[in-house]
């Protein structure tokens, strides 16, 4: 590489392509495990307390019929977070530096709600068996 | 050791190891700096780890239900219903750990952000895993496969 050459980097369409891929990633990785606290406190709310006469008589698929809607959920969500991410970017422009600074510019809210989201979904996990 | 008990003790010394790895991204990304070619592995290597110790989980449940389960509420309904709460963050850490993955080696150069939004949903995968290891832990001492 000579000085002349231009500094290597990405191209800006593709960068945002990730940018806004990387997005739907974030949101599928907090929907999933919503989406699963969810279906398991329809399940209780259906089935009623944890009974472990009914625990003992619950087969093993429920758990994986669980984790596919949550799956499923997930990748809504995902979805979601992609096409947010996406339009952000239509309405400031298309230069990643200034599409990733400005469309992350709620960053830290964003942070604060992300952990309030997954505390819950933690503590509940925690406490609903 | 039949094969089953043989699995299961793959599938504790997996998660024990996914919840070490798990640390590793949520500490080195903290700061947003972008992904060196070896943190790119790690974070891979990472989620591998954890997606093991899950799907080695899912194969092994079947026979955890219908042999090892009513041994455990027969010595202990709290262990029994424990091994439950186990199943449900087993699932956060799936999901958070994925999710967390994809983004950390999706992110651009200047997207310093997400990376940390990354290592925080790294952070609570790796709890999370904690909380996993020590529950199928003790279920396991209450009742197991190897009996
Ligand atoms: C990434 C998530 C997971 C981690 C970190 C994890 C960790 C562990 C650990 C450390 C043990 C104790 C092993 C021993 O002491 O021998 C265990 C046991 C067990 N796990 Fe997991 N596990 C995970 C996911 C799952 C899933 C998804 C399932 C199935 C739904 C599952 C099913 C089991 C079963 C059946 C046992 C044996 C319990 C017994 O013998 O009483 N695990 N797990």
């Amino acid at each position: 590489m000579t000085t002349a050459d231009p500094p290597e980097g990405e191209h800006p369409r593709h960068a945002r392509l990730r940018l806004d891929l990387a997005w739907g990633a974030l949101g599928f990785g907090v929907g999933a495990p919503s989406s699963y606290m969810f279906v398991r406190l329809w399940e209780r709310w259906r089935d009623g307390e944890g009974d472990p006469g009914l625990v003992l008589r619950t087969a093993h698929t429920g758990f994986v019929w669980r984790s596919i809607i949550a799956l499923w959920g997930g990748l809504l969500v995902g979805a979601l977070a992609h096409t947010l991410s996406h339009r952000a970017a239509l309405r400031v422009g298309s230069a990643p530096e200034v599409t990733s600074t400005r469309a992350l510019r709620g960053e830290h809210r964003t942070a604060v709600l992300l952990a309030l989201v997954l505390g819950a979904v933690a503590a509940l996990a925690a406490f609903f068996p | 050791m039949n094969g089953t008990a043989w699995l299961e003790s793959m599938h504790g010394h997996l998660g024990v190891l996914a919840c070490a790895a798990l640390a590793h991204p949520a500490i080195r990304m903290r700061k947003g700096a972008p992904l060196s070619s070896g943190a790119r592995w790690s974070i891979g290597l990472t989620t591998l780890g954890v997606v093991g110790a899950f799907a080695t989980g899912l194969v092994i449940y079947a026979r955890y239900v219908a042999e090892v389960r009513p041994f455990v509420f027969r010595a202990s309904a709290q262990a029994g219903l424990l091994f439950e709460t186990k199943e449900h963050l087993a699932f956060l850490v799936v999901g958070t750990s994925l999710g967390a993955c994809a983004c950390a080696l999706l992110a651009p150069r200047e997207a310093r952000s997400l990376r940390r939004l990354a290592s925080l949903l790294y952070a609570l995968g790796a709890l999370a895993c904690l909380g996993t290891v020590l529950l199928g832990t003790h279920v396991a001492s209450v009742a197991t496969f190897a009996r």
